[in-house]
């Protein structure tokens, strides 16, 4: 069944609605010392706002370069991609194709703010939506950087090789779930619209075109890119890009920085240690404090009254499931996909400790 | 007429990123809230954004409304040119802002565990605070009485070279525990008498993934103290050695001087 993007009355309501709303939400918490900084009086100092600040512009500050770079990759697919390269590919591997998604994952090794600029230029290049999941969750995991900061963090090795292990399992379990369900009625009708109409899983006809000459998936007509051109056509992929994915992002940032600033990582810990809770706080502990994955090791090394299992709950969950992530997940999934796309993860990296538990 | 179209379009929602990170680069705030080794990659980003605005600025708009979700012709609304003003905002309403360690729960923070980890040997850590040349005995007794240090050499010399029982000048917020604080102190590492500590946050990437490292302070606070303010702190080191929960040594400083100071420029210590 094809979703038409008139399908929906208001295709920008979500993305207009959102950033109504966090603008709204920042002028009350902002405003009024904002006002008095203006006008030169003096406005009692709020260290909780003081906190919240600094983490909502360092984690913003700290993603932006990564959410730039993701959009960088995607404007430069979009413009030197052809769009039958991926659908080719994938349909020669078959099933195979999930696992080799996440296998090959560190040949575009990014984090997890970029990767999900990325899946949005992958799933627009015609990559099926099971194969642009795994990606998604495994790339920032299998990424090399990733991979060197967890074994400094923790000076032990096997941190980092079971945190491998379980990006790869559980991205790839998702990935082979996912074949299940019908991309169209996952894929937000705004983002579908930028899609050829037949949608992502149906192959294209096999077109020969050149390397900077290729029709824009966006628009249902066709442009080259050439020259001058070219340039323009990037920065423009690049700014509609970026654009549309700054509301979602932001918002996620807001609530991380609420919830960090509220709840903070202490209070989480004094829920439970033990082994058999330890697990299930680190991963809330995980989605609530949406840190980097490249950094996300050495807070997890900070909680030495976890046990082994506890830590690899929150390594390999952090990066697939965030409050940050599930925000721009959304900036491409309906809120139902998201919903049970955050289930799957949480319970496979759940089965994953397990298993672990057991070895 | 073409120009307002851009004003209202892409150009002003990419025009506020621009800003907000020239000031963060161009006034150096950008210690506030990332560890100095990312101004590369805000570097990066400046530059990109810049030249995507100037591209943004110079393209007609007929080809700025094609491709993205957006359908071509429909401008954006002004809820969604407003968010991205909205970083730059909270920094013109507030100036630079830093964690203040009573909200982040500064109870008994010590030493992070994550330093527990390493040996001083086989670190593969680039303190910041070590690319200074150590200051010997000899050479301190000339220029200074005070050992200058951050709180990560003081545990780092901990381990490799015996920090305690020093005359040390550190840098930090000064906290006076809460009665919650003591209790929680008591709890998680067996500690009684603290009155209270100095101590700064340690990153890794940003101010985001930052933990709390303290010393157990002594000493005679000065007059219109300010918790969790800033203070120059002069005394001797010394090494707890009554037995606590935690493996990890604890250190202290018996303070004979307790100065206010202004906020240092890069608030956060790093562990890169």
């Amino acid at each position: 069944m094809s979703v038409s993007p008139l399908a929906n009355p208001s295709p920008r309501l979500n993305t207009s609605f959102l950033s109504a709303l966090i603008s709204i939400l920042i002028a009350f918490i902002f405003g009024p010392p904002a006002v008095s900084r203006l006008l030169g009086l003096t406005f009692p100092a709020s260290p909780w706002r003081d906190t919240f600040a600094a983490f909502f512009l360092s984690i913003t500050l700290e993603a932006l370069p990564f959410i730039l770079l993701g959009t960088l990759l995607t404007a430069l697919m979009e413009v030197f991609l052809s769009q039958d390269i991926l659908p080719r590919l994938t349909a020669r591997l078959g099933v195979w194709g999930i696992p080799a998604s996440a296998i090959f994952s560190p040949l575009f090794p990014i984090c997890d703010c970029a990767v999900v600029m990325v899946v949005r230029g992958l799933l627009r290049k015609r990559l099926p939506l099971p194969h642009a999941v795994t990606y998604m969750l495994a790339a920032p995991i299998l990424n090399p950087a990733v991979f060197l900061s967890t074994w400094l963090a923790f000076q032990d090795y096997r941190y980092a090789v079971f945190r491998t292990l379980g990006g790869l399992a559980v991205s790839i379990t998702m990935g082979l779930i996912l074949t299940r369900v019908d991309p169209r009625k996952a894929l937000r009708p705004e983002f579908l619209a930028t899609l050829q109409p037949d949608g992502p899983l149906v192959p294209l006809p096999v077109t020969i075109s050149e390397a900077a000459t290729v029709p824009c998936g966006d628009c249902d007509h066709e442009h080259h890119h050439t020259g001058s051109n070219l340039v323009i056509g990037i920065a423009s992929h690049l700014s509609k890009d970026f654009l549309e994915m700054m509301p979602f992002f932001l918002m996620g940032v807001f609530m991380a920085s609420l919830f960090k600033t509220l709840l903070g990582a202490k209070m989480l810990t004094q829920l439970g240690t033990d082994p058999l809770i330890g697990p299930l706080v680190m991963m809330a502990a995980a989605f609530v404090l949406s840190i980097c994955s490249e950094a996300d090791a050495f807070t997890a090394a900070g909680f030495s009254e976890f046990n082994f299992i506890s830590h690899q709950a929150f390594l390999v969950l952090g990066p697939m499931l965030d409050i940050k992530l599930v925000l721009m997940y959304r900036s491409i999934f309906r809120g139902w996909f998201v919903v049970l796309l955050s289930l799957g993860i949480c319970l496979s990296v759940g089965a994953y400790v397990v298993l672990l538990g057991i070895w | 007429m073409n120009f307002l179209n851009k004003v209202k379009g892409t150009w002003l929602q990419i025009v506020p990123w621009v800003i907000w990170l020239g000031i963060m680069l161009g006034g150096r705030y950008y210690r506030h809230y990332v560890a100095g080794w990312q101004v590369w990659l805000l570097l990066g980003a400046f530059f990109i954004l810049s030249l995507v605005t100037f591209i943004g600025f110079l393209t007609p708009i007929t080809e700025e409304a094609c491709c993205g979700s957006r359908q071509p012709g429909v401008k954006p609304s002004w809820a969604e040119i407003l968010v991205h003003v909205i970083p730059l905002f909270i920094f013109l309403a507030l100036g630079p802002t830093s964690i203040s360690g009573s909200e982040a729960g500064v109870g008994s923070p010590f030493k992070p565990a994550v330093l527990d980890q390493r040996s001083a040997k086989l670190s593969p850590y680039d303190l910041s605070a070590d690319k200074t040349p150590p200051i010997t005995d000899q050479a301190k007794g000339k220029q200074n009485r005070w050992v200058p240090l951050t709180l990560l050499d003081m545990y780092s010399d901990l381990e490799a070279k015996g920090i305690a029982d020093r005359e040390v000048e550190v840098e930090g917020k000064v906290h006076v525990l809460s009665k919650k604080d003591k209790t929680e102190l008591l709890k998680t590492m067996g500690l009684t008498g603290v009155q209270m500590t100095l101590y700064r946050f340690v990153l890794v990437c940003c101010a985001a993934d930052s933990r709390p490292m303290a010393v157990v302070l002594e000493g005679v606070l000065p007059k219109h103290f300010v918790n969790d303010g800033w203070y120059r702190v002069r005394g001797t080191s010394s090494k707890i050695t009554k037995k606590t929960l935690v493996k990890s040594p604890t250190l202290s400083i018996s303070a004979k001087e307790i100065v206010p100071i202004p906020e240092p420029p890069g608030p956060y210590l790093s562990l890169w």
